[in-house]
């Protein structure tokens, strides 16, 4: 069963960590389409968080197609939809805001953002 | 077709020892298949309100269900589906923790000897061994298995990890969230542990003086609220009333924000605190929320 990394942080709501690691786990490919996707089961007792909290969050994924369910076999990660770049571009503005508020809060420059953006990008 | 009743409810339930009252026309109300949180004080009414729902003492008013029916009424059935682990529970010290479960297996009807055997094993429990001469962390294995052991519907918990060193408390929380998995099993566990509080619940509660004067989705309260720190010279005139426990110590001010609003975060402390400095924006665990709830006066 393929896992992925969560560190948990005390005081960030369990379920958007749950998530956060869940998509960062298939978008940086290690998990692939076909994967399997692991369990309530197994996510709950493997992280040891509530499994009602770990339901909640496949279902988001569900939602978003990027984990589905295969009658008789369980979870496994999903073909990637195609989205149109204004789609996506869309789906991540409310995401960038956050990280230009605090950018600004840190007194970063453009610059500097920039820069931080790049190196992540290069490192997943 | 019609819901199930709540597992728990209460009603304008009140518990009076002499002037004291240690459970203040509390309403509450746990679904079925939820684990819920009861955080505060020593003091609060925590162990009262588990002991009236356990009917090991009577509400002075009111009214505490339990699978719909009130606790002083509940069948023998109902009565064996009912899980209870205390910090410091009394257990027969003189029996051998052998013959500890063979004395509740008779007492409950849905008893699975195989799981017994299974919980025992991977808690490491010395069977031979006299519950008086167990570490306090095996006795509280004990108990875990004896409580689970039936496969409860309700777990009362009372301080069920207190004291007890990590490894062992991942051992029994392991336990109740495979239980949860496997079905409808309902949770209501005061604690003072904050981190596995956060991870097991999905909701909580803050009892004050025998009220609740906080109750919601463990999930969404982490979510809208804030740890923040900034430094200023003095604590604005009027702050808006969802900024818990706020003071200033040495030139710093903290607080919790209870109503985060990332966008508009910056000019709300613009406008509260002109010229402030070193403005910090943490996660809020809960044990923070907790105590800066507690310190709040209450509207």
């Amino acid at each position: 069963m393929s896992l992925f990394p969560i560190e948990f942080k005390a005081g960030v709501p369990v379920y958007e960590q749950v998530l956060y690691a869940a998509r960062k786990a298939i978008i940086s490919g290690d998990l692939k389409p076909g994967d399997p996707f692991p369990s309530v089961r197994t996510l709950s007792a493997e992280y040891g968080i509530n499994p009602n909290t770990v339901q909640k969050a496949i279902s988001v994924l569900k939602s978003e197609g990027l984990v589905e369910t295969l009658p008789g076999v369980g979870n496994r990660v999903a073909e990637r939809p195609e989205f149109k770049a204004d789609e996506r571009t869309r789906m991540l503005a409310s995401d960038v805001e956050a990280l230009v508020i605090r950018a600004r809060q840190l007194h970063l420059a453009e610059d500097e953002l920039v820069a931080a953006i790049h190196t992540h990008w290069n490192k997943l | 077709m019609s819901n199930p009743p709540p597992v728990i409810e209460t009603r304008a339930l009140t518990k009076r020892f002499g002037l004291t009252r240690a459970l203040d026309a509390l309403e509450l109300s746990i679904p079925a298949g939820r684990a819920f949180g009861l955080l505060g004080r020593n003091g609060a009414g925590k162990s009262t309100l588990l002991r009236v729902l356990l009917n090991l003492t009577g509400p002075t008013r009111g009214d505490a269900r339990v699978f719909g029916t009130p606790a002083s009424r509940l069948s023998e059935t109902d009565r064996a589906r009912i899980g209870y682990v205390a910090e410091g529970q009394d257990l027969p010290g003189w029996m051998k923790v052998a013959e500890y479960l063979a004395f509740l297996k008779p007492l409950y009807s849905l008893w699975d000897e195989k799981f017994c055997a299974h919980l025992s094993r991977i808690f490491d429990l010395p069977l031979e061994s006299r519950l008086k001469n167990l570490s306090r962390g095996q006795r509280v294995k004990a108990a875990f298995v004896g409580a689970l052991s039936f496969r409860p519907r309700l777990l009362l918990l009372d301080e069920p990890f207190g004291g007890l060193d990590a490894s062992v408390r991942q051992e029994v929380l392991d336990a109740l969230l495979g239980l949860m998995t496997d079905g409808e099993l309902t949770i209501l566990a005061s604690s003072h542990e904050f981190e596995e509080i956060e991870r097991l619940t999905d909701e909580v509660g803050v009892l004050d003086n025998g009220k609740l004067i906080l109750r919601e989705d463990t999930d969404t309260l982490l979510a809208r609220c804030r740890s923040v720190s900034l430094h200023a010279p003095a604590l604005p005139k009027a702050p808006p009333p969802t900024w818990w426990d706020i003071h200033l110590g040495e030139g710093r001010v903290t607080f919790v924000d209870s109503a985060h609003d990332a966008k508009n975060f910056p000019a709300i402390i613009g406008a509260q605190f002109p010229g402030a400095k070193h403005l910090q924006i943490e996660p809020a665990p809960l044990k923070v929320i907790c105590r800066a709830v507690l310190r709040q006066p209450i509207s």
